[in-house]
């Protein structure tokens, strides 16, 4: 073993990133090259655009990050990539470019799922914050909330002397909360990805003048144990996870396409559409707000928001009771916002339990997540095998898959 | 270079079947030789690949042809790869492919279309290749370009022209009756290497950062949205 660097690379949806990571907690380098531009005008990730820009940008990309890191690739000691859940055609261009590069070298390969990532960018970061826990640690049980455009996923997961393992408490039946948030804003005419306007945006708003609510999901009885046929329920079983973990956020997004059909507020969004491609930044004062929306659309703008996070926190807080765990890590690109990190915070401390949050570059996709969940692996031996190729549905926590 | 001999590996994974192949060029004819310009190349070993497999199969093969002749990656002096047109996702599976090859061992790369090597291996100078949706990925003299029935009526129909499939000459004789169409098996990643071997010679290499995919079709998105390509 040399000096235990990792390469990582992360290409599963809109994002080109490559990192290098000491010894599973520090980082060298974190270079990633967001595709935002190319899929704004389409209020999504366009996956064949995605993979298109993924072929363009990786070599350029790893060039960086080992540049930054002061490493050649004969400095290496594994290649860890993301081997999915994600866009099949995007996950293929990382894996396929960290197969060649590491025969070429004569490396081995770990394949990382993403989630784990996620869940590893709040490890990496109180790592590096000095906040980290030991496997005798009270606190070295966690509940994980991955959240994000692709992911709402909640995950118990424990440090054990082997490394972590994971085992998947709730998760969406549907959209994820990051998903709702990109509907809603394209329905506005607000720009791609949706979070950072509506968390701008919602400031300026009242939480309380449109008041969302959320269904408690039902068990159904008649599925008698098999997974419904929603879109979320085909990439990993939820017949045994307990319903009051279990979210859904397709109904909020047509609960705000009602309200906005019921109190005319279609008016003005192609504008705003046109106003937003052209100048491209979130306001920062009231006025510059109100340029953009009447109030009655930012009124609307931040009731969406707190109820959206007020589901998130309800289900998360219940899952560490009921667990009873007294950590909570939330991750992933929803883990950004403003007022969610706020609200966790407040409402951690009513409870008696710590929440952690990765910094903001951490919270998005990167790689720097990816090589640092890669370690534990790399200390087991547990390599990828040559054969290795995209899995779009990856699960995680989740027995036999 | 001039006496020496280089070993070049050939790249192709665009079609429904792809293959990857090891050649020896050398800058004097030799027995095998078969390019014009004073050049020859000893094809060594090719491998077919599934279409369906690339992804899981790619580098395996390339491995084994490489250690069945007793050749290390980095023993091998250019990579010649077929950039397209034709499976999208092929095409970025043998490019990523490449691309890590490439910066790993440090070879330079030529890339080649593969109508390119379609219209050299018939000897004509037209050639198309099936696109689906009633189209074909189209080579005339002046460029190459994505073409259904209008696109077809648009443009001056060459005598000759290759195929080596049947949906694309189903399309050509339909739109181009007077065309004689030369019928010749699919390209691979041999005829890569024979007809990329002048450029290799020549030193014409692809800067890597720049190495991309010849789609000649752009995505749904871009299509339907009327965006430029």
């Amino acid at each position: 073993m040399g000096k235990g660097l990792i390469l990582g690379i992360e290409s599963s949806c809109d994002e080109t990133a490559a990192a290098v990571v000491e010894l599973g907690v520090r980082t060298l380098s974190s270079v990633v090259a967001s595709q935002i531009d190319t899929h704004s005008r389409y209020g999504g990730v366009v996956p064949e655009l995605a993979s298109r820009e993924h072929l363009r940008a990786i070599v350029p990309v790893v060039d960086a990050a080992l540049k930054e890191a002061g490493v050649g690739l004969s400095d290496l000691d594994a290649i860890a990539v993301t081997s999915g859940p994600g866009l099949a055609g995007a996950l293929l261009v990382g894996i396929t470019y960290a197969k060649a590069l590491a025969f070429a070298e004569d490396l081995p390969v770990i394949a990382v799922n993403h989630l784990e990532g996620h869940i590893h960018a709040v490890l990496l970061h109180e790592h590096e914050a000095g906040t980290e826990r030991s496997p005798l640690d009270a606190k070295s049980a966690a509940l994980a909330l991955v959240v994000s455009g692709g992911h709402t996923h909640l995950y118990l997961a424990e440090l054990q002397k082997q490394g972590w393992t994971y085992r998947l408490v709730g998760r969406t039946l549907d959209d994820a909360a990051g998903e709702a948030y990109d509907k809603v804003a394209k329905l506005l005419g607000l720009g791609y990805p949706g979070g950072p306007w509506i968390d701008a945006l919602a400031k300026f708003g009242d939480p309380k003048a449109v008041p969302f609510a959320f269904a408690r999901i039902k068990d159904k009885v008649h599925l008698r144990g098999k997974a419904p046929r929603t879109k979320a329920a085909k990439t990993a079983p939820i017949a045994e996870l307990d319903s009051r973990f279990l979210f859904s956020f397709s109904g909020i997004k047509t609960a705000v396409l009602r309200y906005v059909e019921l109190n005319s507020l279609r008016e003005g969004v192609a504008e705003r559409s046109a106003k937003i491609l052209a100048r491209a930044k979130p306001p920062k004062t009231h006025e510059e707000a109100l340029a953009l929306c009447p109030q009655a659309v930012l009124d609307l703008i931040a009731s969406f928001q707190f109820a959206v996070i007020g589901d998130l926190m309800k289900k998360t807080f219940a899952a560490a009771e009921s667990l009873g765990v007294k950590h909570i890590l939330v991750t992933g690109g929803v883990a950004a916002n403003r007022e969610l990190r706020e609200r966790f915070t407040k409402e951690a401390s009513r409870h008696g339990v710590t929440v952690a949050f990765p910094t903001l570059a951490l919270s998005t996709d990167n790689a720097a997540m990816i090589a640092a969940a890669a370690w534990p692996r790399f200390q087991a031996g547990e390599f990828a095998e040559t054969a290795l190729s995209a899995d779009p549905s990856l699960a995680l926590g989740v027995p036999n898959k | 270079m001039a006496a020496k001999s280089l070993l070049v590996l050939g790249i192709d994974t665009c079609g429904p079947t792809g293959s990857v192949a090891l050649g020896r060029l050398s800058a004097t004819p030799g027995l095998e030789g078969r390019c014009s310009n004073g050049s020859s190349i000893e094809i060594l070993g090719q491998t077919e690949l599934d279409g369906r497999r690339y992804s899981e199969k790619l580098v395996t093969v390339v491995g084994d042809l490489l250690r069945s002749h007793g050749v290390k990656l980095r023993g091998v002096g250019c990579i010649v790869a077929v950039n397209g047109p034709g499976s999208f996702t092929g095409v970025r599976v043998g490019l990523s492919t490449v691309k890590g090859f490439a910066m790993g061992a440090g070879m330079p790369v030529v890339t080649i279309s593969r109508l390119a090597v379609l219209t050299a291996k018939a000897g004509v100078n037209a050639a198309a290749l099936d696109a689906h949706r009633g189209e074909v990925f189209l080579r005339v003299v002046g460029g190459e370009l994505l073409a259904g029935v209008d696109e077809l009526a648009e443009i001056a129909a060459p005598e000759r022209m290759a195929v080596c499939d049947e949906a694309a000459a189903k399309v050509l004789r339909a739109a181009w009756p007077e065309t004689e169409l030369v019928e010749v098996a699919a390209p691979t990643a041999a005829d890569a290497l024979e007809h990329a071997a002048s450029r290799v010679l020549a030193g014409d290499f692809v800067e890597l950062a720049l190495l991309d995919g010849n789609y000649l079709r752009r995505s749904d998105a871009e299509i339907h949205f009327g965006a430029s390509a």
